[in-house]
């Protein structure tokens, strides 16, 4: 990955979504393989609570049937979907990004792409696909000098990460690891970066707070 | 007829040994690192990627020498032909080119008379498209392509999944290495730089070539950008930064044609280009790649006259001959045109991409008589090649080594030397006989090899 | 020159062909030039040695005003080498281009004259005859082959006729876009490449330029395309409208 300070607005802008829609992505999968073997025996409703936090309603008559859903019905927070955008993002700054990450990236995608029609993806298969997105994060982190490119893809992954335990376990206390991540990284972005402080039983203001914070790193207009 | 030399059986030999199985890899590779062009079907945005074809075109050390020479030699003149169009036009005043093929064609841009592009290069990088002639066993050039010539991303990329799919042969063979092209583009930035940082203009994530505009993007240590990112202050570049500062460019290298460049100065209704770029062309404050208006020297009208161009010029023999050519717009040309139409290829100077050629030998007589009423009432339009009965590679076609027609695009980067990249874009056709070997007609790519002394 | 929008626009960016060539034996005494908003706007000639004015008005505005105040001076014309081969304004352009058959077989062209002056005179007389002067035509851009099917227009569209017909006679004809007096909004006239010198005929009014003085050329070119007086960008999903007021006043 190049090592450069030049990103405009709208590179900064995909950057921040290919991280969160990799994060996203990641434990959106990662959840429902939880919830698909929860199906299986224990808790047939298992996988329509998860959805629903998200917006999003799933019907299923079986485990397999949710795991199809959840990879890709029609609805806005489907795997191929999450992986579609994170692709889109990834391909709008390819120059950004190393063979290996963008490879990573796009081969997701394929994964997932290819198995739309024929119903065959197994949870297997699915848990295979996800270790792609730990290498994604590896290949990140792994680096010895963090490019200003880096530091906006994991800016994007922690500002997702704080979103997405909000809305699934809407508890304050772990996110403060994040909050602490996502505060150096916005401090290392921006120079009025706002510290992010989540408070205890207000998700509505802690979500407007982290909207408010996101928004000030990137100017969009000179 | 197929080529053939030692190096193809020492290819043979070796390629024979390696596990074929591999060949999945490429596959494999060009999927996961998107290797694609898209393309609209039906309506229907499609990426596709590219057919390839393992065996390689190998081309001799000495070979490569001579072919350096000639393309250096071509694009010198081509450039100083481009700096005398928009300067004094002497070639002109010296009666080597008839007015009429310079102020006819629309890729003439008089607005930019006079405008000089730093350094004095317009011909920043150029793709020229060869075949190899199986009478007389010489190259020949069919095209040259100053605008935006694309492509060389593909052979660029294909070779690094091939040294690690089958080292082997890297190892048997002497290769030359091919991944200097990167470095011949940013030295070449480097040379031709007012000042700022460079960038590669792209029209955006749909044109056809997007994956090759991050890909030279990335390689060459520019920023990929599209127009958004960019805007014009008091005759300067700049670069939107996401901090709120600007960041001046010095170098954009435009994958988009001078139509779009600038809404106030070309198409009004360009959605793609950057408004009033051209001031800060004028002003000298960024180098164009390639320079605004260089469609008039790869006119295939002009293209007739590249070897006097080099005789006027640099006052040499062209080194590489260009294909019989024949310009019914001459009286004696169009007379032999007309008497021989039937065996020649004919090519409408307005069109690309293997669009608006006919095959004389492939019409019926009724066929024939339109094609010559219409030259005989639009003579400049047209110009007349003999057919090149240009060389097969061998090429594996389902599990079958057959013979396929194959050009051959080089790129010559010019910077502050004149340097031919020693890799290529060889085209092939897929199917047998076929000579229209344009990605757009179906074509397939192969890597280009050239041997080491 | 004004331009008025509906709604405020920002990043007005703006390429202007509005000041006096000179280039065509104009001298410039002395000159102020007011762009709204432009703090230091770059001046340039184009190919066609006609100069620009461009820079951008980054604020928001609803007006846009340019002025220009000059003392001129007309100079005598000199036989001068042009360094752009006059050849350019004898190929077909975008706007003028014609079959050469229907232009001959639609009018009764003249097959002898005297001198380049006069066939040049009788073309423009031409033109001013089989054109029906109207400004209730809607879009801009006619060509010459619409033209001829309806020999209705503005001085724009006179202009591109009189210069497809010279340059049927092989004479290099150019289109000039300028003022003149007792025209309130910008005019179109033509010049011939005649013995060496460009000469200005004015196909609306049927006389030549000299004898009807002044008209000041802003622009020439081939034709309309290449001489636009006002080129804009500017971000705001808004209307516009163009109006140039000339005023000429021949000093004593």
């Amino acid at each position: 990955m190049a090592i450069s300070l030049y990103l405009s607005p709208r590179m900064a802008d995909a950057l921040v979504w290919l991280g969160r829609y990799q994060q996203r992505l990641e434990t959106l999968g990662k959840e429902t393989l939880v919830q698909f073997d929860a199906i299986i025996d224990r808790n047939p409703d298992a996988g329509k609570v998860l959805f629903a936090k998200l917006g999003s309603q799933l019907d299923y008559a079986c485990a397999t049937q949710f795991l199809h859903e959840a990879c890709y019905g029609q609805h806005g927070a489907s795997l191929l979907m999450l992986s579609a955008q994170a692709r889109e993002n990834a391909i709008t700054i390819r120059d950004l990004l190393s063979d290996s990450l963008f490879g990573s990236v796009n081969s997701v995608y394929h994964a997932l792409k290819a198995q739309e029609n024929n119903a065959s993806l197994d949870a297997y298969q699915l848990a295979q696909l996800l270790t792609e997105i730990e290498y994604f994060w590896g290949r990140l982190s792994t680096r010895l000098v963090k490019s200003r490119s880096a530091q906006f893809i994991l800016f994007g992954q922690s500002l997702e990460m704080i979103d997405l335990k909000m809305r699934l376990y809407g508890e304050v206390d772990t996110l403060l690891e994040d909050a602490h991540q996502l505060n150096l990284y916005g401090s290392q972005l921006s120079e009025n970066w706002q510290t992010f402080e989540p408070i205890h039983h207000n998700q509505y203001q802690n979500m407007n707070s982290l909207q408010a914070c996101a928004s000030n790193i990137i100017h969009y207009d000179l | 007829m197929l080529e053939n030399n030692a190096t193809y059986n020492q290819f043979f030999d070796l390629f024979q040994q390696q596990d074929h199985a591999r060949l999945a890899g490429f596959d494999d590779f060009m999927q996961r690192q998107g290797v694609t062009f898209n393309l609209y079907k039906n309506d229907q945005f499609i990426e596709q990627t590219f057919p390839f074809d393992a065996i390689p075109r190998i081309i001799a050390a000495d070979e490569f020498a001579h072919l350096s020479r000639g393309l250096e030699q071509r694009v010198g003149a081509l450039n100083a032909f481009l700096n005398d169009i928009y300067g004094e036009q002497k070639i002109i005043k010296a009666g080597i080119i008839p007015p009429d093929f310079v102020f006819g064609s629309k890729a003439y841009l008089p607005a930019f008379h006079g405008c000089r592009a730093p350094q004095d290069i317009r011909t920043h990088i150029s793709g020229l498209d060869l075949v190899k002639d199986s009478v007389s066993n010489e190259w020949l050039i069919l095209e040259d392509n100053l605008r935006v010539p694309s492509g060389a991303s593909y052979p660029l990329s294909i070779r690094r999944a091939y040294r690690q799919l089958f080292p082997q042969l890297f190892e048997k063979m002497p290769i030359a290495p091919s991944d200097n092209y990167g470095h011949l583009l940013s030295s070449m930035y480097e040379h031709v730089n007012p000042g700022g940082i460079s960038v590669v203009l792209s029209p955006g994530r749909l044109n056809s070539a997007f994956y090759e505009h991050g890909y030279l993007a990335r390689i060459s240590d520019a920023r990929l950008v599209t127009n958004s990112d960019l805007f014009v202050d008091n005759n300067v570049l700049y670069l939107k930064s996401f901090n709120g500062k600007r960041i001046r460019v010095g170098v954009v290298y435009r994958r988009l044609d001078d139509d779009f460049l600038d809404p106030l100065n070309f198409h009004s209704d360009s959605m793609i280009g950057v408004p009033n770029l051209m001031s800060v062309y004028r002003a000298g404050n960024v180098a164009l790649l390639n320079a605004v208006g260089n469609g008039i020297a790869d006119d295939k009208g002009i293209y007739y006259f590249v070897p006097k161009m080099i005789r006027y010029y640099l006052g040499e023999e062209p080194i590489l001959s260009n294909a019989p050519t024949y310009l019914p717009w001459f009286e004696d040309d169009r007379k032999f045109v007309l008497e021989n139409l039937h065996k020649l290829v004919i090519k409408d100077v307005a069109e690309a991409g293997g669009y608006g050629v006919l095959f004389g030998s492939k019409l019926s007589q009724q066929q024939l008589a339109d094609l010559a009423a219409h030259i005989q009432a639009e003579p400049r339009r047209f110009i007349a090649q003999e057919l090149i009965e240009f060389y097969d590679i061998p090429t594996q076609v389902d599990g079958q080594i057959v013979p396929r027609k194959s050009d051959l695009r080089m790129y010559i980067v010019h910077g502050k030397d004149i340097t031919v990249w020693a890799g290529g874009l060889t085209r092939f056709a897929r199917e047998a006989g076929n000579y229209l070997v344009n990605s757009s007609q179906g074509g397939g790519f192969k890597d280009t090899w050239i041997m080491g002394a | 020159m004004t331009l008025a929008f509906n709604a405020p626009v920002r990043h007005h960016q703006f390429m202007l062909r509005l000041l006096p060539r000179i280039a065509s034996g104009i001298v410039v005494q002395s000159q102020q030039l007011m762009v709204t908003g432009e703090h230091d706007a770059g001046r340039f000639y184009d190919g066609f040695s006609n100069r620009l004015i461009c820079g951008q008005a980054i604020e928001a505005h609803r007006d846009f005003h340019v002025s220009y105040q000059a003392k001129l001076k007309r100079a005598t014309p000199t036989k001068q080498s042009s360094d752009m081969l006059t050849a350019v304004y004898l190929a077909p352009s975008k706007l003028t281009q014609c079959d050469a058959k229907r232009l001959s077989s639609w009018l009764e062209l003249p097959s002898i004259y005297d001198n380049g002056m006069a066939l040049a005179q009788a073309l423009s007389h031409l033109v001013y005859q089989r054109m029906t002067y109207s400004t209730g035509t809607t879009h801009t851009e006619h060509t010459v082959s619409e033209l001829i099917d309806n020999p209705v227009g503005v001085c724009q569209d006179y202009a591109h006729l009189l210069i497809a017909l010279l340059r049927y006679y092989l004479i290099p004809a150019r289109y000039v876009a300028g003022i003149a007096q007792g025209e309130g909004q910008s005019h179109a006239w033509v010049e011939a490449w005649i013995d060496g010198l460009w000469i200005g005929l004015d196909p609306t009014h049927d006389c030549w330029v000299h004898d009807k003085d002044p008209y000041i050329a802003f622009a020439v070119g081939r034709d309309f395309s290449d001489c636009p007086l006002n080129s804009g960008a500017f971000s705001g999903n808004v209307t516009h409208t163009l109006s140039i007021q000339a005023q000429l006043t021949p000093s004593s």
